[in-house]
């Protein structure tokens, strides 16, 4: 069982940086100060592939059931997001 | 009903994203400074860098930032593994406020969100160094010990952050799989995915409040000083934004007082749910509390007083 979500973290993790690069490539999302923050956002999606690549075939993760559930949580989420690119106004759309 | 509870919950889902992938990038920076920190900083290193007046140290840790910017979520594991190389709880703790603002990057972003007023800028530099340096005394004064939560199943003194027993050789064969990149490749996803965690429940909470706050408040709180510097507070806990981004947030509240778009800035990177989450899973429970009320007092009796000589 902790051979199996050792697993799934790192594949948690290469779906992350799948998603990340996704957004960036398709310019769905908003990325405040672009300019500055851009590299962040490709570095950052080449390390999630990076990591979960590595960690898939050494297994040195510890496998936890509750992050487990929890990514995979917020990446079920992601696929409800609106087919539009998302704004700093919709962090502040609902109540105000 | 069912389209407004479909609505509702894309909105939820919208916000949670949102703010979880704003922070994804800032708290794998932290997660892989933090594991290069462990791979390669020996404890000896540390120790010897640590200025022996502590003064001197809490200056240190105020002005770090400037050298190594992190965000608010990036610098929890960093703060961590700091206190497993021993370096004293004032530097962290006055580093762990600091940081998040006081670094190139933030203070960038707030002078362009506030389209260049220094003024705003100085005041929450000088906001946030205040607050630190007064919460970092503290912990300088009173020596506090053990600061981090213990963890019955990691809980050892090396700093590995592996699971296994607490007797074991310091020398760890599986850290010698791939050397030390390999080592450094599984603290930094180990690390992320354990802060994550944190910062997934933080962005739920977050998103909840958000999502059914009650509409058509705004205008109230606008004409009363300390009635906008309260709401402005609770929303920057509520809202739970990224140091980076939530100066642009700030200035969108046009009708706001400075001094409550000011504490929106101050209070957003030290405390609120995505943190306090995150805070939880690292310090213990009492000087969670503890810290968490101070910061809030001195946030909130600073941006009174700045709007009093504001206005």
């Amino acid at each position: 069982m902790s051979g199996l979500l050792n697993k799934a973290e790192a594949l948690i993790l290469l779906l992350i940086g799948g998603f990340i690069g996704y957004l960036f490539a398709s310019g769905r999302y908003y990325f405040y100060l672009t300019d500055q923050n851009r590299w962040l956002f490709i570095f950052s999606s080449g390390l999630f592939i990076v990591l979960g690549g590595y960690n898939i075939f050494n297994g040195r993760l510890a496998g936890k059931p509750l992050r487990v559930i929890l990514f995979l949580m917020i990446l079920l989420m992601a696929l409800l997001l609106p087919p539009r690119i998302i704004t700093p106004a919709d962090l502040l759309q609902s109540p105000f | 009903m069912a389209t407004l509870f479909w609505l509702k919950l894309q909105l939820f889902s919208l916000f949670s994203v949102s703010v979880f992938l704003e922070a994804a990038p800032f708290l794998l920076l932290g997660a892989l400074l933090s594991a290069l920190f462990e791979v390669l900083v020996p404890e000896k290193t540390v120790t010897a860098w640590i200025p022996k007046k502590r003064r001197f140290g809490l200056l240190l840790g105020l002005t770090m930032g400037m050298i190594f910017p992190t965000c608010e979520c990036g610098i929890i594991p960093i703060i961590k593994r700091m206190i497993e190389k021993k370096v004293p709880n004032y530097i962290a703790i006055t580093y762990l406020l600091a940081a998040p603002v006081i670094n190139p990057v933030v203070l960038f972003s707030t002078y362009v969100a506030f389209r260049g007023n220094w003024h705003l800028v100085l005041a929450r530099i000088a906001i946030v160094s205040l607050v630190a340096l007064l919460v970092g005394s503290y912990f300088a004064l009173t020596r506090e010990r053990r600061l981090l939560k213990a963890d019955p199943k990691t809980d050892c003194d090396c700093g590995c952050g592996h699971d296994h027993h607490v007797e074991h050789d310091h020398h760890h064969e599986e850290d010698d799989r791939g050397g030390k990149i390999g080592a450094v490749l599984a603290h930094t996803a180990d690390e992320f995915l354990e802060m994550g965690k944190y910062l997934i429940v933080g962005c739920f909470a977050a998103s909840f409040f958000t999502t059914f706050f009650p509409k058509g408040l705004l205008p109230l709180f606008e004409t009363n000083l300390l009635l906008s510097i309260v709401f402005m507070m609770g929303l920057a806990i509520l809202l739970s934004i990224c140091a980076a981004a939530d100066s642009f947030i700030a200035a969108s509240f046009t009708g706001m007082p400075a001094a409550a778009q000011t504490a929106f800035v101050t209070l957003g990177p030290m405390f609120d749910l995505k943190l306090l989450s995150m805070y939880l899973g690292v310090f213990k429970r009492k000087y969670v509390w503890r810290l968490a009320l101070v910061i809030v007092g001195l946030n909130f009796i600073l941006n009174c007083l700045l709007g009093v000589i504001v206005r």
